[in-house]
């Protein structure tokens, strides 16, 4: 079938080498909440954490690949933003720039740790084991987690910057310091590398998340 | 199949094997390309970027712990309550009284160069005294511009 017919006539091929500016919203009063912080208002500070900590947070557990440090990061981070607001260019995009921070301090904190022994799968030989859905499902998340783990630090950046916190391409690639294409590039090999990680029983899983 | 056409399919493509199957993961600049009949040949594609979705759906949500924010503002943030104290016995002092000092020692650099001037041995210190340090205790200080007492504490 030709695809002008089923896209519409007149295709309008997007570019993507000249994305938007930036596709997450400004945040409403984010020049006002920097302009406070910049004074030392501790109410700023304290509105600052209610907004963006559990983002943050999530950011540095899921680069980092666990709890371990992830606390420890995200509030570096928020000491960052609290010591040198100057830093912060744009206040509307104050999430951003905490998302760009955590980031690379986890990388940091990953390329100053000893590599640590896999995590343990739970054993699936018992059969009743294998017929609890609840036991499969905790059985493929630790799967998933062990292979995500087990990606290079920057895809996995990407991966949890872009698919789980929703950046968009411009923001994350801001983040990871390199281009949009860069990102596109992380993004579709940590997803490769995924797939790989599950190639001998792919058919399997297909069968098993209907399951699940 | 004309040369727009291959570039969208790329793209699509493209766009499958970065941000998966689900249009709401694509930048939105390019999430007119999506359709729900997926073109032949990127069915294999479009498959397994909805498997390595389904993967990734499985790991569960990270949970920040609730007492960081306490925390954070204690080591984050200075004590208003000991400028507070400080300020506040600054602040208490009449007006006079706090220029008091940098008046005296206005006085007493006056009196001293006039002396100086008087006697002659001016003529003579001069270029050591402006070559050596200069006497803190002779400049006249003001109360620095920094402590503020009404917006260092937040209320």
């Amino acid at each position: 079938m030709d695809l002008a017919l089923l896209w519409g006539a007149a295709l309008p091929l997007a570019e993507p080498e000249t994305p938007p500016k930036t596709e997450a919203g400004p945040s409403r009063g984010g020049d006002d909440l920097l302009v406070r912080l910049s004074r030392r208002d501790e109410r700023a500070f304290a509105e600052l954490i209610a907004r963006h900590f559990d983002r943050v947070y999530r950011i540095a557990w899921r680069v980092l690949g666990g709890p371990a440090d992830a606390e420890d990061v995200a509030q570096e981070a928020f000491l960052k933003a609290w010591s040198a607001p100057g830093q912060i260019r744009d206040g509307r995009a104050i999430g951003a720039w905490l998302a760009r921070v955590a980031t690379n301090l986890a990388l940091d904190r990953l390329r100053r740790r000893r590599p640590e022994s896999p995590p343990e799968l739970p054993d699936l030989t018992d059969p009743h084991a294998a017929a609890d859905r609840g036991v499969r499902r905790a059985a493929l998340e630790a799967e998933v987690a062990k292979a995500m783990a087990a990606l290079p630090d920057r895809q996995r950046a990407a991966l949890v910057l872009v698919h789980f916190e929703g950046l968009g391409n411009l923001e994350a690639a801001e983040a990871l310091g390199v281009s949009v294409e860069a990102v596109e590039s992380l993004l579709a090999r940590a997803r490769r590398s995924l797939k790989q990680a599950f190639a001998d029983r792919w058919r399997e899983l297909v069968a098993e998340f209907s399951d699940l | 199949m004309n040369q727009s056409n291959k570039k969208a399919l790329e793209r699509l493509r493209q766009l499958y094997a970065a941000y998966g199957a689900d249009p709401g993961h694509w930048p939105k600049h390019e999430r007119w390309l999506y359709r729900e009949d997926v073109p032949p040949e990127l069915i294999e594609g479009e498959s397994d970027a909805r498997m390595v979705d389904r993967l990734l759906a499985v790991l569960p949500v990270p949970v920040a712990p609730a007492q960081n924010l306490r925390q954070l503002i204690t080591r984050a943030a200075p004590s208003p309550r000991r400028d507070a104290t400080v300020h506040a016995h600054h602040r208490s002092m009449p007006k006079l009284m706090q220029e008091w000092p940098a008046a005296l020692a206005l006085a007493a650099s006056l009196a001293v160069g006039v002396w100086l001037g008087a006697a002659g041995v001016a003529d003579d210190l001069l270029p050591s005294l402006l070559a050596g340090p200069v006497d803190i205790d002779t400049v006249a200080l003001d109360p620095p511009d920094n402590l503020d007492f009404d917006s260092g504490g937040g209320t």
